[in-house]
């Protein structure tokens, strides 16, 4: 057995090493875990994402206990009623909750300053967050799955995709809906929040210097740099 | 399990106020054809929106905030 030494060569080529110090430089622990936000993030419309995270926590335990109980259980027992209803439920807010957060994201152009990839990493999110939702409905073990999943394959075959998966193999729609797209849908999700922390949450527009600028320019377009 | 008969008879009572058991109503305009459900679910959207883009945050003023 080998131990290493902490001489500066063993640092250098050792790979965790490495690793540990690029995460540290790209994120120190005062920007991973803040306790103070600007003052501009006192305002409703920042609250949506942190809704949207909520119910993503919800999603996540709720469909895990529909997992562990099985089909049997939340259709034909009140208990597995409840849970069947909350995991619907908590699908339907997070919807909700991220349409906003992205609305408000794009009227803020939340892109700016270098944030391109937190933009990008969020309609990813919602792009899978699609057919994570959808694979739901043919998970369900009845009727209203068998309708929904025969109408969607004539869909996604007109479209040319329907050889890469099958809308009417329920394990296969099952194995998608509680592993492969949950999976993405988390590892993205997480991917966003370290970009956001890393990059700080997106100042708002600073309305006062821009109509200063076309008071000085006549109310005539302004060069002021901003994206337009 | 005592603890959560009543829950059975929630979805009774829900379905006493919103009687589902009818095809979907569907608002058709133009090229636009969607459920009476999703355009409730929109508009809800549009003022929730709104709202959070107007409405005061609590303590911001205390904290010296200028909107």
């Amino acid at each position: 057995m080998t131990t290493s030494t902490s001489s500066p060569t063993s640092d250098e080529r050792s790979w965790t090493a490495a690793v540990r110090s690029r995460a540290v430089e790209a994120l120190p622990p005062e920007k991973l875990l803040p306790d103070k936000q600007p003052a501009y993030v006192a305002s409703w419309i920042y609250v949506f994402g942190v809704l949207s995270l909520s119910s993503l926590v919800v999603i996540i335990a709720s469909g895990s206990i529909l997992a562990l109980k099985g089909p049997g259980w939340w259709h034909f027992t009140g208990i597995g009623h409840f849970f069947n209803s909350m995991h619907l439920w908590a699908v339907e807010l997070f919807f909700f909750f991220m349409v906003i957060h992205l609305w408000g994201k794009y009227w803020m152009a939340a892109w700016r300053g270098g944030r391109a990839r937190v933009w990008i990493t969020g309609a990813v999110t919602f792009l899978i967050a699609i057919p994570c939702a959808l694979t739901g409905y043919v998970s369900q073990q009845n009727f209203d799955a068998q309708w929904i999943s025969t109408q969607a394959k004539d869909a996604m075959n007109a479209a040319g995709i329907g050889s890469f998966f099958n809308l009417l193999n329920f394990g296969q729609m099952y194995s998608y809906h509680v592993l492969l797209l949950p999976a993405a849908v988390v590892g993205v999700v997480v991917a966003h929040i370290l970009l956001v922390r890393r990059h700080g949450v997106v100042p708002p527009f600073d309305l006062q210097r821009r109509r200063e600028l076309l008071g000085a320019n006549g109310g005539g377009p302004a060069d002021d740099g901003a994206p337009r | 399990m005592v603890a959560i008969r009543w829950l059975p008879t929630v979805p009774t009572m829900l379905a006493a106020i919103f009687d589902l058991n009818h095809p979907a109503h569907v608002i058709h305009w133009h090229f636009l054809q969607l459920s009476a459900a999703n355009l409730v679910v929109i508009i809800l959207m549009l003022v929730v929106f709104a709202a959070a883009v107007l409405a005061p945050f609590p303590g911001h003023a205390a904290r010296g905030g200028s909107q």
